[in-house]
């Protein structure tokens, strides 16, 4: 099965060699391991309004590794409208965001 | 309440540290406050003085430009010169001319407007140029609003977070300072709690010893193990500290020991879920008391957290279903009866974490796909819940709490495939 479950999130083939490429082979088993998991992260995300969340896939995969509601809880710290601006600006930012949250 | 040492050398630490951690954390959590503060102070400095040098730039484009509208006026005036001069020049000489003159006249008329012209196209030119400048330097200017707005929208930002963090900062020293007040409370009451513990300790201890060692062979043994799971926590304080004697401090250790489990995974139990209520069988006339709640996620309500005093009521699911896990972990399943009931302990096990067997098994895919392409079959069994759950240790705790019970024990039972393979 591998990673061709994110086409069908909104990931081309491009986006899914380079995530490929910045996984270690253990993070790279727990994407195809967990689907589901990942999927419903990653849609709700996309729903958030973060449109460019490939980017944040590809360059931090692990953050889609937790709970749902580990994950949801990330975005219910911030401001909507700041978030989605600063991540737009940086996907960096969000993986401050992520951090943040798990040291408070 | 901290460490507490067994006769075979073993210990473990239940509430290890936890005062001076829980200050540890105020402390860290005021100073990364402060350090925001300090890092947002500075952002607004460094951004004003951005600010006040796109300013300046701006206003010397802004200068640069009425400086070549000026020119470009004064070219005007030049080419209206010029043009003047030639008219005059031509009537001057057009009126008067006759015979040969006429034509020495037409040569001087002619070489005026020549030169009339030739100035002109350079004058023209000339101004065709400063336009252009103009333009650009109007491009560079409207850069530099476009640039200043922004800064000015961070600035505006910055301002705003400096001032929440502020007033977390406020917040945070008002919540340490009462809390510190709790926790220096916490730690005056640890003899009073720590002796009986101890005893209750020994007591499990020699009980163990006249139990079946078969039913130990699969799991570690206790002095394989420095730190007890959190089965063992919840064992060791309930099921085997004979409930006649003492019957207040077991009970306020069980509590003890789900509040850790809940405020480590950070599930908090819900009304329908099994709790100690819940679970324990009824009584031939029982007393209904007020549901009281165990944990709260607020730290105020954790140092307050309801101790129940009723030293009658004993918690006989341990003895029932409870009691026997060790054997229910080691037994074989042979056959569907034996799994659903598997299932069941499988799901009263997952209770503190706030999830089910279901619930875990919808989370995983049927196989693993390496990087390399490999691929191998994965399947979660009642077995490998209940290995993983008694093999949790801080680590897998402290991991719940940032990414979630679920993928904690997930991976667990992913690594503890990969180990046995």
């Amino acid at each position: 099965m591998g990673l061709e479950y994110l086409y069908s999130i909104g990931l081309d083939v491009n986006d899914v060699e380079s995530l490929k490429a910045n996984t270690d082979d253990n993070t790279y088993s727990d994407l195809t391991l967990f689907e589901p998991l990942v999927s419903l992260n990653i849609k709700y995300m996309k729903d958030f309004g973060i449109k460019n969340y490939t980017d944040v896939l590809i360059k931090y995969p692990g953050i889609f590794l937790r709970d749902s509601e580990s994950f949801q809880n990330i975005f219910s710290k911030f401001d909507k409208e700041d978030l989605i601006q600063k991540v737009a600006k940086n996907p960096a930012v969000f993986k401050k965001m992520v951090e943040f949250v798990d040291n408070n | 309440m901290e460490k507490f040492e067994f006769e075979d050398e073993r210990s473990f630490e239940l509430f290890g540290g936890f005062v001076g951690r829980t200050k540890d954390l105020f402390s860290n959590l005021i100073d990364d406050i402060r350090a925001n503060i300090k890092d947002y102070e500075s952002r607004i400095e460094d951004t004003t003085k951005e600010i006040a040098d796109n300013e300046s730039s701006r206003e010397k484009c802004e200068h640069e430009i009425v400086k070549m509208e000026s020119k470009i006026d004064s070219i005007k005036e030049t080419i209206e010169n010029v043009e003047n001069t030639y008219k005059k020049i031509a009537d001057a000489y057009s009126s008067t001319s006759k015979g040969e003159t006429k034509e020495l006249y037409s040569e001087i008329i002619d070489g005026a407007k020549a030169n009339c012209e030739k100035d002109v196209e350079k004058n023209r030119s000339e101004i065709a140029r400063l336009n252009s400048d103009i333009e650009a330097i109007k491009n560079n200017i409207s850069e530099f609003t476009k640039i200043i707005d922004d800064l000015n929208r961070d600035l505006e930002n910055y301002n705003l977070e400096l001032f929440k963090y502020n007033k977390a900062l406020e917040y945070m020293i008002r919540t340490s300072e009462k809390a510190n007040a709790d926790l220096d409370e916490i730690q005056d009451r640890k003899e009073v709690v720590k002796k009986p513990e101890v005893r209750s300790a020994k007591r499990l201890e020699s009980k163990r010893t006249t139990r079946s060692r078969e039913t130990l062979l699969d799991v570690p043994t206790p002095k394989e193990r420095k730190r007890p799971n959190v089965m063992e926590t919840i064992e060791t304080e309930t099921f085997q500290t004979p409930v006649s004697k003492e019957p207040e401090q077991k009970k306020e250790t069980l509590e003890n020991s789900l509040k850790q489990i809940y405020d480590l995974t950070g599930y908090s139990p819900k009304k329908e879920e099994p709790t100690l209520e819940t679970i324990e069988p009824p009584k031939p006339e029982p007393v209904k008391e007020p549901e009281k709640k165990i944990y709260t996620d607020n730290l105020e309500g954790l140092f307050s957290a309801p101790v129940d005093n009723k030293a009658t009521e004993v918690t006989p699911f341990l003895d029932t279903d409870f009691s026997n896990w060790e054997n229910i972990l080691n037994a074989p399943t042979e056959n569907k009866t034996e799994d659903k009931k598997n299932e069941e302990t499988v799901n009263q096990l997952l209770v503190p974490y706030g999830t089910s067997f279901t619930k875990l098994r919808s989370l995983v895919n049927s196989e693993i796909v390496h990087k390399d392409g490999s691929k191998e079959h994965f399947d979660i069994k009642a077995e490998d819940i209940m290995k993983a759950v008694s093999d949790i240790d801080g680590n897998d705790l402290k991991a719940m709490k940032t990414v979630g019970p679920e993928i904690t024990l997930l991976r667990k039972i992913k690594k503890m495939k990969e180990g046995i393979k």
